[in-house]
This record gives structure tokens, sequence and C-alpha cells, in this order.
């Protein structure tokens, strides 16, 4: 099991990433790969944007949810170990929290618990060949717009 | 999918070169330099023409005549009328053909190895596109938002650069331009319109030209130039008129058959239609995405729309579209942007049943659900 002080964040370089309607949507455009995840699983992405710890992330969700305390540890750490696997999170420090911003927090204690399911990443790899039939566009950075002044 | 060249499967273990980064201006100088020579050489096979992408005006050079009809034809829909036309151009392509004109390219070189991958490369700075295939050479400046492209023989074109020119460097311009590329279709009712998207197979093409066919306008069956307003609204744009149909399809539309232009490459098993051709007037340079659809074949008689989860539509849309420029998609914000069009507009799934005659009415019905937002 991961050491629940290791931080990880999105690979941002090569994955994107969304909750739209409690799913997370997630693309790793260097495999091609793209992912799903619901309940658990979308709560856990939306923390992870922040940058926790794993033992953050799953104090986070067994705030919100009916499980103890060992068992969101244990399946938040099979959870990241699956997504650092695939590419989707990087082991990153203080440093690495987007714009240093905290993890989300917890909810009021008073507020009632909803039920629990391990988180599942869907795992979709339709995509994955036709990417490997074309070569892969260089990285692309943004470039000033408008003429140049030594045009060729 | 038809937004990547059709190519066979097999094909994955001989998968191309990763790009280079070594192009330099030197390269784009001697394609610019070849292509004012040849327009020096035969002054009447020149030909200035303009048209609408994007939201911009776009300058068309050619010089050949068998290359003008051929590579413009796509866009024939999105031509500019004369006072339009006057616009300065957001970018200028310049093209000319071998063949026709006798002038060359010391670094141009065609075969006829059409499993060959293409090859790519770029400038250190990423400035500078070169884009290789069996029978063209492209240099795309993005800075200068130019295009110079050499074409050995019009005629031994394949079939997809017949229907989708310069698909690779209109995609980087329209990213440059902080548009998203979706592979999507696009029909619209005046400029109000609805999005579908979906993987190859799903009934975007089916949706697009019954749709046209009843009178809808046509917009694209495959790909769609998404840009974000800044009112919060969206709005897609058209490229290309054309559609690509294998034989079983096509023949749930007979009015077309005459009109299919086969392969004739062993690779080519579609038949490629250029629609502009057959209903001219029935298309829109772009509209604003009122609603979005998730085509989906079912076995029963008519068309029907449910409501989707928004997590389906970005499952269904996104993938196919950030793969079309994988890069462009996650440093441009093309994943955030489709998200932030799928929660701004309804979602529903579109059920395509046997009555295709069913569905341009479910479109009207998503229309009006859009306007009711």
């Amino acid at each position: 099991m991961l050491d629940p002080a290791t931080r990880v964040v999105p690979n941002s370089g090569e994955v994107s990433g969304k909750v739209l309607d409690g799913e997370a949507v997630i693309i790793n455009v260097s495999t091609g790969k793209y992912y799903s995840m619901d309940g658990v699983g979308a709560l856990a992405w939306e923390v992870l944007e922040g940058g926790p710890s794993v033992s953050e992330l799953a104090q986070s969700i067994a705030a919100r949810h009916e499980v103890s305390a060992a068992t969101a540890l244990a399946d938040v750490s099979r959870l990241i170990e699956e997504l650092l696997q695939e590419g989707l999170v990087v082991v990153g420090g203080e440093a690495a929290r987007p714009g240093g911003s905290p993890p989300a927090a917890r909810p009021p204690a008073s507020r009632a618990r909803a039920p629990y399911a391990p988180p599942v990443l869907n795992t979709y790899t339709d995509m994955a060949d036709l990417l490997a039939l074309d070569p892969p566009m260089p990285m692309l950075a943004d470039i000033p717009k408008g003429p140049s002044t030594d045009g060729v | 999918m038809a937004g990547i060249a059709p190519r066979n499967v097999d094909r994955a273990a001989a998968a191309g070169a990763p790009p280079t980064s070594n192009v330099t201006r030197a390269d784009f100088r001697v394609l610019a330099d070849a292509f004012d020579r040849a327009r020096s050489a035969r002054p009447e096979l020149f030909r200035e023409s303009r048209f609408e992408f994007g939201g911009r005006a776009v300058a068309i050079r050619t010089v050949g005549a068998r290359l003008a009809d051929r590579i413009l034809r796509p866009f024939e829909h999105l031509r500019l009328e004369a006072d339009e036309a006057m616009r300065a151009p957001a970018l200028t392509i310049e093209l000319w053909d071998e063949r026709e004109t006798g002038v060359g390219c010391e670094s141009c070189r065609a075969h006829a190895d059409l499993e060959r991958p293409d090859a790519f490369g770029t400038s250190a700075d990423g400035r500078l596109i070169v884009h290789e295939r069996a029978q063209t050479k492209t240099a795309f400046d993005r800075l200068d938002a130019r295009i110079v492209g050499w074409v050995g023989d019009t005629a031994r074109l394949t079939q997809y650069e017949a229907g989708r020119p310069l698909h690779t460097a209109l995609l980087l311009w329209h990213r440059d331009l902080g548009m998203q590329a979706v592979h999507a279709g696009l029909v619209a009712r005046g400029r109000d319109g609805v999005l579908f998207g979906g993987a190859g197979g799903s009934g975007k093409t089916t949706t697009a030209v019954t749709c046209l066919v009843a009178g809808l306008r046509f917009l694209a069956d495959d790909y769609v130039g998404l840009e974000e307003k800044a009112d919060g609204t969206y709005v897609g744009h058209s490229l290309y008129s054309s559609s690509h149909f294998d034989p079983a399809h096509l023949k749930r539309f007979p009015e077309l058959l005459p009109h299919a232009l086969p392969g004739t490459l062993p690779i080519e098993d579609k038949s490629l239609v250029l629609l502009a051709d057959l209903f001219p007037g029935r298309f829109a340079p772009s509209a604003t995405i009122r609603a979005v659809a998730l085509p989906v074949v079912r076995d029963h008689e008519a068309a029907r729309i449910r409501p989707a989860r928004r997590s389906e539509a970005l499952l269904r849309l996104a993938p196919s579209s950030i793969l079309l420029l994988p890069h462009a998609g996650v440093s441009g914000d093309g994943f955030a942007k489709m998200a932030r069009l799928l929660e701004s507009v309804p979602v529903y799934w579109l059920e395509l049943g046997r009555d295709l005659r069913s569905i341009p009415e479910r479109i009207d019905d998503l229309l009006a659900k859009g306007a009711a937002a």
C-alpha cells in the first residue's frame, strides 16, 4: 500500500479530466485511453485536482460516505496505484498542488453520509488503436498571434 | 473514423517515425519559392478564391486548373461573395501542381507507397509544421498563418485528400484561433444548430444527410470547429461539405448514388459525395449550438429522443475529438471547452429507427428544447 503521506496530482501534461453529473471523464492523450468513474471515484478525482495526500483523500471520502477510515484508506490507495499505473496522476510534493490550493475541505460532521461503494476505474481502449496508426503530433506550444516582422 | 485518414488496422505494427523537430525557415522558403516559380511559369493557371473558415476570410491561391477544381470543391459552400471577399484574409493557402505546371521542388518527392505513414516535422519553436504524404508536401507557418503546398499530380490524390484537403493543417489553424476540433456532425435551422457526436458508426452521417435531404442546413457530418463566445454561447463552424459512405450506407440515400465517387485504391472502401454539388443553398458556414444529440442506432420504427447524462455526452464526444489533434486538446483547453458546452445546452440521446424521415422531426424537437432552455 502507498505511503499515506504520498501526494498526487493529475498528470496535466498528458491528461484532461472533468466531473459532470457526478461522473468523472478522463482522457490520456499519450495513450489514447479514456476512463470514467462515478460515485466515490468521481469524488476522488475532484479532490485529486487539489493535490492531496493519500490519507487526505481517504479522509475526504470517509467524511462523506458510510465507510471506515481503514477501508477508505485501503480503497483509495488501490485506486491511486491504478491511476499512477495508467499515467493519470503523478506523485508530487506540496509544491505540486495547482496554484497551491488545499485539498477539498471536509463537510460538517452533522451532514448525513452517503452509502459507500469502492471506486472503480472504467477503462476504454477503442481509441488507442486509432492513435497508434498516426504519428503523434508534436507538443504544440501556443504561438503569438499576428504577422511576424521577419516573414519568410 | 473518418476524421483520420482511413487505414488498414494492420498498419498499427508499422506506425510512422516520431515527428522531427528540425524544420527551418529555409524549408518553408523552398516551397514558397517553388510556388512563386510555378505562378510565374503558368500565370494562366493561377486562380485566387476566398472562403469563410472559422468565421474568418481565407484566401486559397492555386496554380493548376485540375488542382483548383479538385481541392476547392469540398469548400464551395463556404465561398465568399464578391463584396465579402474583399476582407483581409486571416489565412493564406498557396498550392501548385507539378504535373500541370512543370515546376517541381527540390525537397518534394512523390512516391507510390500509400501504405507509408505520413511524415510530420516541426521547427524547434513549433511555429512551422511540415506534413508529407505520397503526392503532397505542405508547410504551415502558424505565426504568419500561411500554408504553402506542393502536389505532385492532382490525379493521384487519394479520395481522402480530395474529400478533406489540408485536414491536419486546417485543424491546427482552428486550434491556433482557440477553436476545438470536434468529431461531430452539425445541422441547423437558420443559424440555430444541433451538434451530434459519437465515434464512427454511431449515425452522424445518417443524421446529417437525412436532415440535409429534408431541408435543414448541413454544416458537417464529421468535423466541427467549436468556438466559445464571450456571451457564453457556442458556435460550430463548418469546414467540409463532403461525406464518405460505405456501400451499405449509401443505399439508404438513392438520390446520392449517381453522384458517389468510388475509391480507386484498395484501401478506399467508401464512396465520396460532394454534397454541396447536389444541394446548393442548404449549407451554412456556422451555427449557434442550441442542443447536443448522441445518435445511436436502435431497432424500432421512428426516431426518438431521451435525456442523456452530460458525462455520457462527454464520453461520446471528447475522446475521438481530442485524438484528432492530441496535444492541441490538452494544451488548448479543448476538453474543458467541450465540457462547458455540455453544461450550457440540453443533451439528449437520439435513437435512430428504421424510418429515416423521422430524424429531422426529432432534430426540430431538440431545437425547440434548446430555444426553451
